[in-house]
């Protein structure tokens, strides 16, 4: 147990968890993406990034872009305008010494049609549905109250 | 040694159009005739005897293979032949010749520089054997094939492109119906027709992107249990509809030489559709067996559902085709036209048979088809 379970459906913890980092260019799948973080209730502020690049400044980066303390999440899409998704989680493991990152992959691409990843906690077909991120959370220790509506 | 002074009895014949025959005697009448002849055709050529034995090739055919003629005699032609393609023609040559008839086979030739050449054999009858003339259709065969391949890794690129915002379309629709319930009658029937819509839509880029996996598949060629395969397919739809009572019977023990991922696709698809187009049937019944073909069984599905209308039996195989257009089907019409790409890929062939209200049997065959 990492993170603290808050009681109930309080939101509490939501404040005091680590980030999750949203790596997606496309506005659309974002905003889907958001929304069924929050209606799972996954806790923890969710920050964009809109290109493989910003994500590796927002993480692993050495400027003042670099979150203040490493993301308790990284949603990564494979298709990113500039880097592809599986450089960028080639990178992130090469900067992770701690080997600790958890990265969960989104695709638009048929299940099929998606090579298989490794060192990724989950591959998750977009639109990402709120009770699959909440289970997902809950297996990652997270502290997700329960499944939103 | 051969005697000049025969071709003087020469016959001359007048065909039904008035039209001249002129066989010079004497040629065909020996094989040594018949070997001249050839050796005198600018087309590759070999004389086949009963059962498929060589009586003798030409000189083309000697250039192309860079064998010595005397080493494709009797069986020795064999081990020009790619071992995959040899036992289908052998047969094909043995079955033509022992009936007096024709034949065409495309299968795969050693060629000078150790490299398989397609060569297309077309053939004709000659007393206990036949006459077979080659032509090179390697080049042919390449372009076909990085077309299928270009065609392949263009739908999976458009596949793709397209998913990512109708999958917007339909996260935002699902949002939308969980989140206004509010909704009136006539707004909830909107919502559901996008909602349908863009189902429909996935549905077919589904499709589409099937079609690009089998013609960009790496095919990975081994011993396949057809039996087993469609007892998985059959439990699976038993599963999914358990009060439905469909009599299905499977041969045991089908095995095919094939991709198994590509195989499975195939007795998958031939297996939904028989267990679709059952669904009206009074004592419905869905049969898969196997009969011996050249090289490699024929395997067929076949069920007493709608059937189809004979003329349609080509044109089922084409993408977007639906079997009963306009009739409920469940399928996207992308199903068969994938078989025939996974069947072709392994250089087998797919038909159907059937006619309206009389059932349907697709078989297929993974050994190389006669052109």
């Amino acid at each position: 147990m990492s993170a603290p379970r808050a009681p109930g459906n309080a939101p509490r913890a939501l404040g005091s968890a680590r980030p999750i980092v949203l790596v997606e260019d496309d506005d659309d799948h974002a905003e889907l993406t958001e929304l069924a973080l929050r209606r799972a209730r996954v806790p923890g502020r969710v920050v964009r990034a809109r290109t493989g690049a910003a994500a590796l400044e927002l993480i692993c980066g050495d400027g003042p872009e670099r979150l203040p303390e490493p993301p308790a999440l990284v949603l990564l899409d494979l298709r990113l305008p500039d880097l592809d998704g599986r450089t960028v989680l080639e990178r992130l493991r090469a900067a992770d010494e701690a080997a600790s990152l958890r990265v969960v992959v989104l695709t638009a691409s048929h299940p099929d049609d998606v090579p298989a990843l490794e060192g990724v906690e989950a591959l998750l077909t977009k639109p990402v549905r709120p009770g699959v991120l909440a289970e997902l959370a809950q297996r990652l220790g997270m502290g997700s109250a329960e499944a939103g509506a | 040694m051969h005697q000049p002074s025969r071709r003087a009895d020469a016959r001359v014949r007048l065909g039904p159009g008035g039209e001249v025959h002129i066989t010079p005697a004497g040629v065909d009448r020996t094989g040594r005739d018949a070997q001249e002849t050839i050796d005198r055709m600018p087309a590759m050529a070999r004389l086949w005897g009963p059962e498929a034995t060589c009586e003798g090739v030409n000189a083309a055919l000697t250039a192309f293979t860079g064998r010595d003629p005397r080493d494709d005699l009797g069986d020795g032609w064999r081990s020009a032949v790619h071992p995959d393609d040899l036992p289908g023609f052998a047969a094909e040559i043995a079955r033509a010749a022992g009936r007096g008839e024709g034949w065409a086979r495309e299968y795969r030739l050693a060629r000078a520089d150790g490299a398989w050449a397609w060569v297309l054999e077309q053939g004709a009858p000659r007393r206990a054997g036949g006459l077979g003339v080659l032509v090179d259709v390697t080049a042919a065969r390449v372009r076909a094939d990085a077309l299928a391949r270009e065609l392949g890794d263009l739908s999976h690129a458009v596949s793709h492109d397209l998913r990512s915002p109708l999958l917007a379309v339909e996260g935002f629709a699902e949002l939308l119906a969980e989140e206004a319930p509010g909704l009136d009658g006539e707004g909830a029937h909107r919502l559901s027709r996008i909602r349908a819509g863009a189902a429909e839509m996935r549905a077919m880029i589904d499709g589409l992107a099937e079609l690009a996996r089998v013609a960009r598949a790496e095919l990975v060629v081994g011993p396949v249990d057809v039996s087993a395969l469609a007892d998985e397919a059959v439990a699976r739809l038993r599963a999914a509809e358990p009060g439905r009572r469909v009599d299905v019977r499977v041969q045991p023990r089908i095995a095919v030489v094939g991709d198994a991922r590509l195989v499975r696709l195939v007795v998958d698809e031939l297996l939904d559709n028989a267990w679709t187009f059952t669904r009206a049937a009074g004592r419905p019944r869905i049969e898969v067996r196997a009969v011996p073909g050249d090289g490699a069984p024929v395997v067929s599905v076949a069920d007493t559902g709608v059937g189809f209308a004979a003329e349609r039996a080509e044109s089922l195989f084409a993408p977007f085709a639906a079997l009963h257009p306009g009739q409920g089907s469940s399928g996207t019409g992308t199903g068969l036209a994938a078989c025939r790409r996974a069947v072709a890929r392994h250089g087998g062939r797919i038909w159907a048979e059937g006619a309206p209200g009389a059932g349907a049997t697709f078989s297929f065959t993974l050994a190389a088809a006669p052109a």
